[in-house]
């Protein structure tokens, strides 16, 4: 009678530890916690959008965006978490005789950008050697009133990649129109996100 | 003899029991700790919910980091401890003697046409 009771309590505790599957509440942790990392990295994301309308009239939007890429790199390596990317910002302004596109690329990638192509349409521009956290700028000819397709060639010693920028130039007020590519890795996940962004200069 | 037999049963049957409970939960597992995840959610939301409002960043780039928290108060569970840190790069510790105290960052690039970037760092014990 004792030894029977004593296997039904026995077969009760085992059910109930089952239950408290130990794996799956760590599996659950760190879903919340990366959850965590997520809403940190929708923030930096927000946070570089808005750093051209802070920057809106006041000095250089797009070296805010380089400064504001590397302030937040900083903020996270000291919690161990990485932030990369790079950053594509292309500027016009009217009323011009000649009007140009102003193309200024930031590589924030962690490595060396060995060789960097930007063709807009038909014209094309080549770079070597970009180090990583600085950038480099240079000019198109462009007309008012047309689409343009800037496409961004890149090549590291981890990968190779390319990405277009839709770039509609109409006359009246310039425009920067910046291209993000971050992404945010910590030990238990990772991030990335492409965007664009645009912005009517004063 | 019968009460002796049935007085040997239960103690068997309790020995079993008690074998069994030492070898099957005696292994020192410890539950992870989920009340602070839900402090740094709670903690970034409220954050969120303060710059929504248009009233952080102009308190933050004042380094008025009283205010924040008074505004803090109301959004975070009325038994967790608040202490606010504005910074820019490098991010002073509260002295506070606690051991469950944990913290989250909030970034921001600044105010309107006012570049100036900083960490807005929240800790919570």
């Amino acid at each position: 009678m004792f030894l029977i009771l004593s296997i039904v309590i026995i077969v009760i505790l085992v059910m109930l530890k089952s239950g408290l599957n130990l794996t799956k509440i760590m599996e659950n942790k760190q879903y919340m916690e990366s959850g965590l990392e997520r809403i940190e990295f929708q923030n930096i994301k927000s946070e570089m959008e808005k750093t051209m309308q802070v920057c809106y009239g006041q000095g250089n939007m797009s070296d805010c965006l380089d400064d504001f890429f590397k302030f937040s790199k900083s903020s996270l390596n000291a919690r161990a978490v990485d932030l990369s990317g790079y950053l594509v910002k292309s500027t016009y302004s009217y009323p011009e005789t000649s009007p140009q596109l102003n193309v200024s690329v930031f590589n924030g990638l962690g490595a060396e950008m060995n060789t960097l192509n930007l063709t807009l349409n038909s014209s094309s521009q080549m770079f070597k050697s970009i180090q990583d956290v600085s950038s480099i700028s240079t000019t198109f000819s462009i007309s008012p009133n047309s689409d343009y397709v800037l496409t961004v060639f890149y090549n590291t010693s981890y990968e190779n990649k390319t990405d277009t920028v839709i770039i509609p130039v109409s006359s009246g007020k310039g425009k920067l129109i910046t291209f993000f590519d971050i992404r945010m890795v910590s030990n238990r996940v990772e991030y990335r996100d492409k965007f664009t962004d645009t912005v009517i200069l004063p | 003899m019968k009460g002796l037999l049935k007085s040997l049963e239960s103690i068997i049957a309790i020995l079993t029991i008690f074998v069994f409970f030492v070898v099957f939960f005696g292994s020192n597992e410890t539950l992870p700790e989920f009340e602070t995840i839900n402090w740094q959610m709670k903690g970034f939301y409220a954050l969120r919910s303060l710059d929504q409002g248009n009233e952080l960043r102009q308190y933050a780039l004042s380094n008025n980091t009283n205010v924040i928290e008074n505004e803090l108060l109301p959004l975070v569970p009325p038994e967790i401890n608040i202490k606010v840190v504005v910074c820019q790069s490098f991010c002073e510790k509260p002295d506070v003697q606690s051991e469950k105290i944990i913290s989250i960052n909030y970034l921001i690039a600044g105010d309107v046409n006012d570049y100036r970037p900083r960490q807005i760092v929240l800790y919570m014990w």
